[in-house]
């Protein structure tokens, strides 16, 4: 009879240990080996992972809430209670700050899903089948990249009009309630990703195509494989590196034009501070008593984008063999 | 040559068409409704009524198409419908400015971009590449509206620089125009040469691992004419494809300057409707600005023939 003791299951532990042990080191050593041999991408990836830790933790690391004013210190310059100083109405700057780093954050991950996952289907597509399929979708990008991105998001913008009710979207299966600031988030989302996937889909395609007549691709047809799953299993993984970096630089950009939209009032409405904004506002009209409202959000917005360019350049140095220099 | 050109205008048209099949689709799309989006919730029913007949969305949809076409083919944008002037007039009126902007921009960001790519390339993996390029991608993390908000900030404090408000053409008085266009060019490209400089960069690296920069090297050439005569030339043909790219963003960068700057172009008469409502302008100025990035493409696409003869004979 085969049973199962109290040895065997030490064992099979151990192996598993093992099996997390050897992950742990492969991936670890390979970010010791990143930071080693590029220490600026690395930088840039210290940047990002603050970031996101002060997106994630702002409620904790706030020391006032985004909306809470002190009417005794309007306009204040730093001091010990208010780190960065104050607004007109009061709102301490840092606490303001950490929380705009939620929107960006928010918004340019959603925005980069939703152009990745665009990008990939529109250039994979059109890139591995070619031909007639090539030709016409070519063109329907050539028309989506004539317009830049801002000039088409502010034509959106006309369009929807800044929401002022909450709505609900979903009842089953649970219901989702959004309000204005989230239903603007939402329509700035999938906007600025579609946007944004025009240029990207020609590197895919470009990625794709360059890979397409690779012998594996060639030996999964002669076993009778599928055009999707050729894809899914061939084509997919081996331009994973190229849509890493594009990924990593496009978070970047998403902020940025986010923010230009938020500078020209139509971004996320107020109460919710958006760095963007919070440039344009107080910081635009009380220049001369209070220069550095003008000065830290959009510190911290170029923080931001040149983590995620940094990193996504010591990326691209990593994986793209050709540029790897003398040594 | 010819075979290419003829090729390439037929595309041109082709994009063309789509771009007007594209702006006009966008708004129409509007949720509500057009005449809704212009004037809110709050007017009547015959309110309604006269706006669309106005606009002529009583007709069917391809009937507007048409006649919407029709009238561009003859040049009429419509008027707008805030001051009911003639959009085709102010347009014209505006677009030079804007390519004046973008124009000077341009070379700014390739008189910055293209020595400091070059010299970051040579000397690659040395501490003046390593400086150059993380200067190149601090710089084109910057965003534009931030610099200039602390030009105009700063400038006025310890300047007491102001951007002036009336804006005089180049040819009434040059100094005047450039006191006007000069800090928003340099800004701009500024903030463009960071990516240009970059590619720069790559291309350079790209070519000077050839094999026949190899040969050069080996029978002798010094490295200056080594990289003037040969790399340059050859990297200059991507370089050329490079500004094809960065139009759409010498645009899209050009509405904010414009608006921060008080310079009366296109960008800014786009912002100014897009907060008025202003539905017909809206429309005839984004068709103009995806026009200008199409032509400026086209105009890359000639140069890079020219440079290149395997395109144009192949």
């Amino acid at each position: 009879m085969a049973v199962t003791t109290r040895a065997d299951l030490a064992e099979s532990a151990r192996y598993d240990e093992e099996i997390v042990r050897s992950f742990a080191v492969r991936w670890g050593s390979g970010l010791l080996h990143f930071v080693q041999h590029k220490p600026l991408g690395a930088a840039g990836g210290a940047i990002i992972v603050v970031l996101l830790a002060v997106a994630v933790f702002a409620n904790f690391i706030a020391p006032y809430g985004y909306d809470s004013r002190d009417y005794n210190a309007l306009l204040a310059g730093p001091s010990h209670a208010h780190l960065l100083g104050t607004d007109e109405s009061g709102r301490d700057l840092l606490s303001r700050i950490v929380y705009g780093a939620r929107v960006s954050v928010i918004v340019s991950i959603g925005t980069v899903t939703v152009a990745t996952l665009i990008a990939l289907l529109v250039g994979v597509t059109s890139g591995y089948f070619g031909g007639v399929v090539d030709l016409v979708v070519q063109r329907v990008v050539d028309v989506w990249q004539s317009l830049p991105g801002l000039v088409l998001l502010l034509v959106f913008a006309a369009m929807f009009g800044t929401p002022k009710t909450p709505r609900t979207i979903l009842t089953v299966p649970v219901r989702i309630e959004l309000i204005p600031a989230e239903i603007r988030a939402v329509q700035i989302i999938f906007l600025l990703g579609v946007v944004l996937s025009g240029g990207t889909s020609r590197l895919y395609r470009s990625a794709t195509i360059a890979m397409r007549h690779n012998q594996f691709i060639e030996a999964g047809r002669a076993v009778g494989a599928g055009h999707v799953r050729i894809i899914l299993k061939y084509v997919l993984p081996n331009i994973m590196p190229v849509v890493l970096v594009v990924a990593t630089v496009q978070l970047g950009a998403a902020i940025l034009i986010e923010a230009a939209l938020s500078f020209l009032q139509f971004g996320i409405p107020p109460p919710i501070p958006d760095w963007g904004s919070m440039l344009s506002g107080s910081a635009a009209q009380y220049i001369n008593r209070a220069p550095m409202l003008a000065v830290w959000p959009g510190l911290a917005i170029a923080l931001a984008v040149f983590g995620f360019n940094m990193l996504g350049d010591g990326l691209r140095d990593v994986l793209d063999p050709r540029l790897r220099g003398r040594n | 040559m010819g075979q290419y050109l003829v090729r390439r205008l037929v595309l041109l048209v082709i994009t063309l068409v789509g771009v007007t099949f594209l702006i006009f689709a966008i708004l129409r799309l509007v949720p509500g409704g057009v005449e809704n989006a212009i004037l809110g919730d709050q007017a009547s029913p015959a309110d309604f009524a006269n706006l669309r007949h106005t606009l002529g969305l009583d007709k069917p949809i391809p009937v507007q198409y048409a006649t919407w076409l029709s009238h561009l083919l003859h040049g009429d944008l419509g008027s707008s419908l805030v001051s009911h002037r003639v959009i085709g007039s102010d347009i014209r009126a505006r677009l030079p400015v804007t390519l004046e902007l973008a124009g000077m921009a341009l070379v700014i960001s390739i008189l910055i971009a293209v020595p400091v790519g070059l010299l970051a390339a040579i000397r690659q993996d040395t501490i003046i590449d390593y400086g150059m390029r993380s200067l190149a991608i601090a710089v084109l993390s910057f965003p534009d509206f931030w610099v200039a908000t602390l030009v105009i900030t700063f400038g006025a404090r310890f300047f007491g620089y102001a951007p002036p408000l009336t804006y005089i053409a180049p040819w009434e008085n040059p100094v005047k125009n450039l006191q006007i266009m000069v800090p928003p060019a340099i800004i701009l490209g500024a903030l463009l040469s960071g990516t240009v400089m970059r590619l720069t960069r790559t291309q350079m690296l790209d070519v000077l691992r050839q094999d026949y920069i190899r040969t050069a090297w080996a029978k002798g050439l010094r490295e200056r004419t080594l990289v003037w005569r040969h790399a340059l030339r050859n990297a200059a043909i991507p370089i050329v494809t490079i500004f094809g790219i960065q139009i759409p963003f010498l645009f899209g960068g050009s509405v904010i300057l414009e608006q921060i700057f008080s310079v009366p172009g296109i960008g800014r008469y786009l912002i100014t409707a897009v907060n008025s409502r202003d539905f017909p302008v809206i429309q005839a100025v984004a068709l103009m600005i995806a026009t200008a990035v199409i032509v400026a493409n086209l105009v890359v696409d000639l140069a890079y023939a020219v440079l290149d003869p395997r395109i144009r004979l192949g």
